[in-house]
């Protein structure tokens, strides 16, 4: 697969939703989380590391997330996140959010001028 | 759209801040992503390297960026700082064995610097506890060539501050030991008699009331005192009606007139030794010659020392032309006071100083070689955050805020050492010490531990973080890093200077050591062993007069010679080793004979058998040479040759108190008969010469000779001598304080005191350097090993033997000690010089000393190198090749 078939940058503001869902399967640590969104979005997202950890870091701090280091089972250590009740929650939120906002932004792009 | 930005440049500062996960953690986070990433792409058929280039790119320099937020930040530098230190805590706390084994090593270095720098600061740097010191001097009388400070007359010293125009004030004082009588009963106290002008010339006046009016200066006048703050507080409870009311020493009743301050000194005294002070009531005798008074004088503040000197080579030519009669001709010195009273530590001390600095130096090698091989260690951690777009100076900068946080952790280690290394140092060191109640932690000390704190933590440092600067991406991730050249280099440079440095101090060591020992051998010309020395204090009023001493001395020595075990008692003046009197001696009838003085000894018969002194020709003492008898006398060998260098000096006669065509005293005119030769003693130091003597029958001596008697008593060992004489003493005269005892090779001893001090010292900083530069070698050459398993792999594989592998490592570890080692002789022969005057008998370059210094060090490193290189032999050239 060469570089330009990668897929877009994850849009501002989505990544925090994106990383919550991703978590809500399971602890992951960083890597994973860039890899499932990848193939989740069969390449159309690509998730740059210089937002990620931050964005990880964010939501940690938010309490929405927390980490522990965990070996891998190539036997590495790496550290591992995971949702936490309030993550729970804010994934239901945002998620809800989101769905109002594509669906919102779906029907106006369907519009057929007249 | 600017104020944004700015409030999101704070926002990533605040959340670098008090970011999530710890910083090395984060490292270790990304190096995992890294490693990911790189092993998908090489899945996906990229060559390793493409495949790590292009996991790096999808990081955008993310570190980096995170980095310049913060900078950007104005005032944030702090935060940054604060941040290093918390991260160099951090990751010191992980490796605490190593941390551990750094701090003790420097620790070590510091604590022993400081140590000995409290000393040096309270003996030497610490202004004298008197207003301004440099005004004040002590005058002497120069006194044949004699170098020590001449004592004055009365009449000089009254003669001097009557017309001495340099000086506000010429006072001197003599100390003093009385009975306090209050109601809580007697106790013994002690303090000074003083002349006239004593509190003008300390400069500082009692606290409370005042010092003493002229008629309390003279003969006759009221009997006055002054308290000090400490009998004030302890015997007076620190009553300040104190004043006008009547205490009695001895058998006087005085008047309280003033109580000093609590920081009253006099330089020389220990506050201990000054608990009051009386005047002091100068008997002017003209025709006095005796110089018994040391004279301190003050400076006007507009003169010099020079116009001073001036000002008292004329007072002394016109005090000589008006005193003829006293026919003495030399004139008056002046002596810095602060030399005086420091006397001769200055250099003992400057010496002990830089041998610890060596100590510092090593044990900073040492930390700095420890450092280097930790820092070899994350250089894969390294490489990583400089990867990761850490900055260069930034890694430098934690690597140096590790050594400043371990060198401040030292720092705190060595000052406890230091607390506990002064106690310590006080208790080794030589008795008369000055100044010893000075010392301590004060903020000069805690300057000097703070300075070298920073100046190690910054130099070891840097020594580790240089050549991890220089690291680059050439040696990436996942690759087993081997030292590179630039490392191993400053490792063999650390090696090659510790070595240099251990040198020195085993060389310095070495010299005093074999001086000392050669001190110890010295024949002092009696036998101490056995020997106890019987010191009386201060004795009721009824014994000012020498027939007094002399009776109480017979009977005490009869009553000793009874009980069993007690071989022989003598009185005697002064212990040998101890000060004694001088006396011009000439020879009878020869007008330009002797010389300046000689030791002058009035001791009873059994003195010479007591402490096998020989008698070389002639007879000894007996009780029937008395105030009836002839006036005789003995003569050491010295004496005997230097008065008669052509004949036999038995039966000669010699004038005592003579010089030239003067007595000092008229009771001392008249000859003496020599009627035997006793053999040398050297009782000015085992290191000095012996110097001429004269005894005397104590039965023949004068009354100013009274003092609290001394004797040297011989007996069987296991004898209840205390007991003994206890009940001697007692029969005789219940009044009289039982005496101190002590053994006379204490004596002896106490005499190499500083000797001994010197060679402790200095034998336990070398000691210590020996040990610390074992330590650096055994680590480089472990080090060292490691780095080579592959290659001694291949050579063990390729055949090479044991013994091979073992010369190949140790050979090339000694090259850098015997370079180092070479140096340090080259600095040795350049530093020892400077100790020459230490030396006895031993030249500062004595060839078998420093042979034996380079031999120990080798010794010491071949073991050194020995240990980790058979580790090397035992490699499994399989396992070794298939690492990596």
């Amino acid at each position: 697969m060469s570089e330009s078939e990668r897929g877009g940058e994850v849009i501002k503001g989505t990544l925090d939703l994106l990383v919550l869902k991703v978590l809500q399967l399971g602890p992951m640590h960083g890597w994973g989380i860039t890899e499932l969104i990848e193939q989740r979005s069969e390449n159309l997202l690509s998730v740059n590391q210089g937002s990620l950890y931050p964005a990880l870091y964010r939501l940690v701090r938010q309490g929405l997330i927390r980490s522990a280091w965990k070996i891998t089972e190539n036997n590495r250590r790496a550290r591992f996140y995971e949702l936490t009740a309030a993550g729970r929650e804010a994934l239901r939120d945002e998620r809800a959010q989101w769905e109002r906002l594509s669906r919102g932004v779906n029907l106006v792009l369907r519009t057929t001028g007249e | 759209m600017r104020t944004k930005r700015l409030a999101g440049i704070v926002a990533a500062a605040r959340e670098r801040l008090t970011g999530a996960g710890p910083e090395q953690e984060m490292d270790e986070e990304m190096r995992f992503h890294l490693e990911m990433a790189t092993r998908r792409n090489v899945e996906r058929g990229m060559s390793p390297e493409h495949a790590r280039r292009q996991a790096l790119a999808t990081f955008g320099g993310f570190v980096h960026h995170r980095e310049s937020a913060h900078d950007a930040v104005p005032g944030q530098w702090l935060d940054g700082l604060r941040q290093d230190l918390r991260y160099a805590v951090r990751s010191l706390r992980r490796n605490a064995g190593f941390a551990t084994t750094v701090v003790l090593t420097l620790a070590l270095g510091i604590g022993a610097n400081t140590a000995i720098f409290s000393v040096v600061n309270g003996v030497l740097l610490r202004p004298l506890p008197v207003r301004d010191p440099e005004q004040l001097a002590y005058v002497g009388w120069t006194f044949g060539k004699s170098d020590t400070i001449g004592a004055l007359s009365a009449l000089e010293i009254d003669y001097l501050r009557r017309n001495a125009t340099a000086f506000s004030a010429v006072t001197t004082y003599r100390t003093s030991e009385r009975n306090l009588g209050s109601n809580q009963g007697v106790r013994p106290v002690r303090g000074l008699r003083v002349a006239p002008e004593f509190f003008d010339v300390i400069g500082s006046a009692p606290a409370i009331g005042r010092g003493f009016g002229s008629e309390e200066e003279t003969p006759g006048g009221p009997a006055a005192v002054v308290l000090s703050d400490a009998l004030w507080r302890t015997a007076f409870a620190a009553d300040r009606g104190v004043i006008g009311k009547q205490i009695h020493l001895d058998d006087s009743s005085f008047t309280v007139v003033g109580v000093l301050s609590a920081d009253f000194r006099v330089p020389g005294e220990s506050p201990a030794g000054v608990e009051f002070i009386v005047p002091l009531r100068l008997v002017i005798d003209p025709d006095e010659k005796g110089n018994n008074y040391v004279a301190m004088a003050r400076l006007k503040s507009d003169r010099t020392r020079e116009q001073a000197a001036a000002n008292l080579e004329s007072l002394g030519r016109t005090f000589l032309a008006e005193h003829r009669e006293l026919g003495a001709d030399e004139g008056y010195r002046l002596t810095a006071f602060e030399e005086v009273y420091v006397g001769d530590l200055r250099r003992p001390l400057l010496l002990l100083l830089g041998a610890v600095t060596f100590v510092l130096l090593i044990s900073a090698a040492n930390a700095a070689n420890l450092l280097l091989a930790r820092a070899t260690a994350r250089e894969r951690e390294i490489v990583v955050r400089t990867a990761l777009g850490a900055r260069r100076g930034r890694i430098v900068r934690q690597l140096l805020s590790e050594g400043v946080v371990l060198s401040a952790i030292s720092g705190v280690v060595g000052l406890a050492l230091a607390v506990w290394g002064v106690r310590v140092l006080l208790a080794l060191t030589p008795k008369q010490l000055p100044r010893a109640d000075e010392i301590g932690l004060d903020y000069r000390v805690l300057a000097f531990v703070a300075a070298i704190v920073v100046l190690t933590g910054i130099v070891f440092g840097l020594a580790a973080a240089m050549p991890a600067a220089r690291l680059n991406l050439a040696s990436v991730l996942g690759e087993r890093t081997r030292g590179s050249a630039g490392r191993q280099r400053s490792r063999d440079v650390l090696v090659m200077s510790e070595t240099a440095f251990a040198v020195v101090l085993l060389a310095g060591a070495g010299l005093l050591l074999s001086s000392f020992a050669r001190l110890r051998s010295v024949d002092p010309g009696f036998a101490a062993e056995n020997v106890t020395a019987v010191r009386f204090g201060r004795m009721p009023e009824s014994y000012r007069k020498i027939d007094a001493i002399w009776e109480f001395e017979r009977q005490l020595i009869d009553r000793l010679s009874a009980p069993s075990g007690v071989q022989s008692v003598a009185g005697l003046p002064n212990f040998p080793l101890e000060r004694g009197w001088n006396m011009p001696v000439a020879v009878a009838g020869v007008a330009e004979s002797g010389d300046g003085g000689v030791e002058f000894r009035w001791v009873t018969p059994a003195y010479f058998e007591t402490l096998r002194i020989p008698l070389v020709r002639g007879r000894g003492f007996s009780l029937t040479d008395d105030r009836k008898a002839p006036r005789v006398a003995i003569v050491n060998e010295s004496m005997a040759t230097r008065f008669f260098p052509d004949g036999d000096a038995l039966g000669r006669q010699i004038e005592i108190g003579r010089y030239k065509d003067q007595w000092i005293a008229t009771e001392f005119q008249g000859t003496v008969e020599i009627v035997g030769i006793a053999g040398d003693v050297r009782e000015m130091g085992l290191g000095r010469p012996p110097k001429r003597t004269v005894y005397v029958p104590m039965a023949q001596t004068l009354d100013r000779m009274a003092a609290p008697p001394l004797l040297v008593v011989r007996a069987a060992p296991g004898t209840a001598l205390r007991k003994a004489i206890e009940d001697a003493v007692h029969s005789i005269d219940p009044r009289v304080a039982p005496p101190r005892l002590q053994p006379m090779p204490e004596i002896v001893g106490a005499s190499l005191a500083e000797q001994r001090f010197q060679a402790t010292l200095l034998t336990l900083f070398a000691g210590t350097a020996l040990v610390l530069t074992a330590i650096g070698i055994f680590g480089v050459v472990s080090y060292g090993v490691q780095q080579r398993v592959r290659e001694i792999g291949v050579r063990v594989a390729l055949g090479a033997t044991s013994p091979e592998v073992l010369r190949l490592i140790v050979g090339r570890s000694l090259r850098f000690v015997v370079g180092g080692a070479a140096v340090g002789v080259v600095g040795a022969v350049a530093l020892t010089r400077f100790m020459s005057s230490f030396l006895y008998e031993v030249t500062a370059t004595d060839p078998l000393t420093f042979s034996l210094a380079v031999a120990t060090l080798l010794g010491v490193a071949f073991v050194a190198s020995y240990l980790p290189a058979r580790r090397a032999t035992r490699i499994d050239p399989i396992v070794a090749l298939r690492l990596d």
